[in-house]
């Protein structure tokens, strides 16, 4: 089974990926996100433009063993993504229902969901993206009018909430997110990336940052006013996100949606992402062999606690940095001039 | 001895008009069938002899077109007499050809067809004299209709062709006929309209059709599973229908109608989820009742698939999600229920089963009563002896009309087996286990194709359509061709699936 994904199915798929990542990691996995987490997610949108743009050109001309890094960083960046992704999920579960049950009876739904995803093939990752888009928009309007009376755009104020400092370190990392997400998209198929490839980045980036954007703006606007700046535990951050303190509990229903749909083709991205380049690297595996090693790499270090460790929380900051670092000495071999040059 | 018998039904007749009645005589064990005639007379000066089987060939034509023809015939005069004179100039039936295969010939024979076998000629005549009883066209009984015409398919293939060419008069309309089946045949019949229809879909589901090599295929459902795209997967991906005029408009869309010999229902293909919401209601109703009905049967399939998983989850795990006075209500109810509410819900859930199952297969006349025995006493004695409460039964039968909104059974079996995943994944981890049971469902939707086609487009992948796929808009503005037609741009994906 070759594990492959069009070009259109690949940039839904990325795009909602993104979106859920980037609101995901600002706000719930956040400790200390700020009330302009809006304005880092559109900052971190527009500085990953550039590298992923750039990303086409390395997997184009930078040779072999630049092509090799780099899908080797991607693909870790995807797998520790999923992990990520797994431990919000079991999280989620435990905080909304399940908090007595062992994380791995928790996170068994999710790795046999993975497997299923990635065994299904990018495409059908990519349509499920599409039909998500329509729900999403969906359960976001029912969301909005039940929670409209109950919005502050006053708490929006100060347009730069804890200051620049924070605004500036989380859009590096949104920025980040964009930039591994973007994998997904760049080593598609044969990893050519076409005229149009450049123009979907684009747009990807855009959606995905305006909605990530969005969907922090609004929750910026129910927060409690404790939640500006103090350090929360990751319970009581998914609480303040679902309950608020003043919405009606049973209102929450749309909002779980939201959540676990988000999460779910988070994971199966990212996932995917991660076995394809897998296969990529090493041709002759089976597709099943590379979504069953994914899934188990990510369930062993969704269970191992790393996706809660410091030194994650790190390298999630500086992987914008490696990325555009990586293709800038490409960039600076030659490569890139290369490209345009052919 | 049976590899005797397949010696003998390979190759071609002789021209000894004995070696070739004995040959068919034990081909078709007429020692002890008694049904099998071999009439011996002569014709044009030539000894022959008719070969059939009492029933399924016309014997008032046999003796009317065959044996009166033959006597009234003098000797040839221009030529020899073989079958292609006998076809030219003695025999006076419509549908009549050579054939030396005795293969052919004996499966022609079986099928109810006559052979003319002629003494000092190596070629037989087949004659198309079909004359077996056959049910005639009658209102449709699965698929009935509120607006719209009322009769369906019957089991004749002849029969079902015409009423198929009376829908779509066109001369475009092409019905291709073969068999199935390598030891007991079927004939089948793949129609579709030239004009409209994609040719390499029409060439896949030829060569699905072709490649079947199972010894016998029984019908249209065998042939649905032996064509799929994916057998394992819980939902159809070709549609049947009992109504000439639904085939009709798949037809006149692009797509391709399978009909087989003995089956009284249609199968379309390549189809979408979305038709298998569609009925033909739809289409000659006005737009806005035909949408709001669509809306209902989507609403229906949504209710059916996951309201008694959303009632187990949220009653046993997220309680803060239901109102409190309805939290209220339902705690009152379940009070003296001794069950969890699993076993609750299951066994409310197979009871229904259970007299939906009695229901189809109960004679009429009495299945009013078993109606009033289901849905009355045992209700009712179920929640008086507190085997379950009285909201389950709410939830159980409001699952169930939403289960019956869905107007393709096949689906709607598939949306039951779905349903059961919902509840169990739901009671075990409450919501995750409902988005997780719901992102599988959505994923394996979104990777099932029908003849190469994606199962959910138009919607994903996302491709311009007519107007008549999800809601069903105004009947003018249903001037875009389907995506799976000729004129459509999609193209299915070589060589996916296939006959097994």
């Amino acid at each position: 089974m070759k594990l492959r994904v069009s070009p259109k199915p690949a940039a839904f798929s990325a795009c909602a990926a993104m979106a859920a990542r980037v609101f995901c990691g600002l706000s719930v996995d956040c400790v200390s996100p700020g009330y302009a987490a809006w304005l880092s997610a559109i900052i971190g949108a527009a500085l990953s433009v550039p590298v992923l743009w750039m990303y086409g050109h390395v997997s184009v001309v930078g040779g072999r063993t630049a092509r090799t890094a780099f899908q080797g960083f991607i693909l870790a960046a995807s797998l520790t993504g999923s992990a990520v992704t797994m431990a919000d999920i079991a999280h989620s579960a435990g905080y909304l229902a399940l908090d007595r049950v062992a994380p791995a009876v928790l996170l068994l739904p999710a790795a046999l969901a993975l497997f299923w995803c990635i065994t299904r093939n990018g495409d059908s990752i990519g349509y499920a993206a599409m039909i998500w888009a329509r729900l999403f928009a969906l359960l976001l309007l029912i969301v909005v009018i039940l929670q409209f009376p109950y919005y502050r755009p006053e708490w929006l104020r100060p347009i730069l909430g804890s200051g620049w400092s924070t605004v500036a370190r989380n859009a590096v990392r949104a920025a980040g997110w964009f930039c591994t997400i973007g994998g997904i998209w760049i080593f598609r198929e044969d990893g050519g990336e076409g005229r149009s490839g450049k123009n979907a980045i684009l747009l990807s980036c855009a959606v995905s940052g305006a909605i990530a954007a969005l969907l922090l703006a609004l929750h910026a606007m129910l927060a409690p006013a404790f939640y500006s700046g103090a350090a929360l535990s990751w319970q009581l951050r998914l609480d303040a996100l679902l309950t608020n303190g003043r919405t009606p509990l049973y209102l929450q229903m749309p909002m779980i949606i939201l959540w676990y749909g988000g999460l779910f083709h988070l994971l199966g991205c990212e996932g995917f992402a991660a076995a394809m380049l897998l296969q990529q690297m090493a041709p002759r595996l089976d597709g099943r062999v590379c979504a069953g090693a994914v899934t188990l790499c990510a369930s062993a270090l969704a269970l191992s606690g790393f996706t809660g460790s410091r030194l994650l929380a790190l390298l999630i900051r500086y992987q914008y940095i490696a990325a555009a670092g990586f293709c800038a000495i490409v960039a600076a071999r030659g490569g890139l001039q290369t490209c345009a040059d052919a | 001895m049976e590899q005797n018998r397949d010696d003998l039904a390979r190759g071609e007749i002789g021209r000894d008009l004995r070696d070739n009645i004995a040959r068919f005589r034990r081909l078709l064990y007429s020692d002890i069938n008694t049904d099998t005639h071999f009439r011996m007379f002569e014709m044009a000066g030539r000894d022959v002899c008719v070969v059939y089987i009492d029933g399924m060939a016309d014997e008032k034509k046999i003796s009317e077109f065959v044996l009166r023809a033959g006597a009234e015939a003098g000797p040839a005069q221009d030529g020899p007499v073989d079958a292609a004179y006998l076809i030219r100039r003695v025999l006076q039936i419509a549908q009549c050809e050579t054939e030396n295969r005795v293969k052919a010939i004996l499966d022609g024979i079986a099928s109810g067809m006559a052979a003319v076998l002629l003494s000092g000629c190596d070629d037989a005549v087949l004659m198309d004299i079909r004359g077996y009883p056959s049910r005639p066209v009658n209102q449709t009984t699965n698929e009935s209709v509120v607006i719209g015409p009322q009769e369906g398919f019957v089991e004749n293939l002849r029969t079902n062709i015409t009423l198929l060419r009376r829908y779509v008069p066109s001369p475009g309309l092409i019905a291709e006929s073969m068999e199935v089946g390598t030891r007991v045949s079927c004939r089948v019949c793949l129609v579709y309209l030239k004009e409209a229809a994609d040719e390499r879909i029409v060439s896949e589901l030829r060569r699905r059709l072709k490649c079947i090599d199972a010894p016998s295929v029984q019908g249209i459902g065998a042939i649905q599973q032996l064509i799929e795209d994916s057998p394992w997967a819980l939902l159809p991906q070709m549609l049947q229908t009992e109504r000439p005029d639904r085939a009709a408009s798949f037809l006149i869309d692009g797509q391709i109608v399978i009909l087989a010999e003995n089956s009284p229902y249609a199968l379309a293909a390549p189809i979408t989820l979305f038709h298998q919401l569609h009925t033909s209601d739809d289409s000659f109703a006005r737009w806005q009742y035909g949408t709001l009905l669509r809306l209902i049967r989507i609403w229906g399939m949504l209710i059916s698939i996951f309201l008694p998983g959303l009632y187990v989850s949220l009653t046993d795990y997220h309680m803060h999600l239901i109102p409190l006075s309805l939290l209220g209500s339902i705690s009152e109810a379940r009070a003296n229920v001794p069950f969890p509410i699993l076993a609750e819900i299951l066994i409310m859930e197979f009871s229904f089963y259970l007299i939906n199952e009695a229901g189809t297969r109960i004679p009429k006349q009495i299945g009013s009563a078993l109606g009033i025995v289901g849905a009355l006493i045992l209700g009712q004695a179920a929640v008086s002896a507190s085997i379950v409460s009285p909201i389950l039964v709410i939830i159980v039968a409001i699952t169930g009309l939403g289960n019956y909104a869905v107007p393709d059974y096949s689906f709607s079996l598939g949306l039951i087996i779905c349903r059961l995943f919902v509840i169990v994944l739901g009671s075990l981890y409450g919501l995750y286990g409902i988005c997780v049971t719901a992102f599988c469902m959505l994923m394996g939707i979104c990777g099932m194709r029908s003849v190469g086609l994606p199962y959910v487009a138009p919607i994903a992948p996302q491709e311009r359509h007519n107007p008549d796929i999800l809601l069903r808009l105004p009947i003018w503005l249903q001037r875009r061709p389907m995506f799976f037609s000729k004129a459509g741009r999609m193209k299915p994906r070589a060589k996916q699936g296939g006959a097994r």
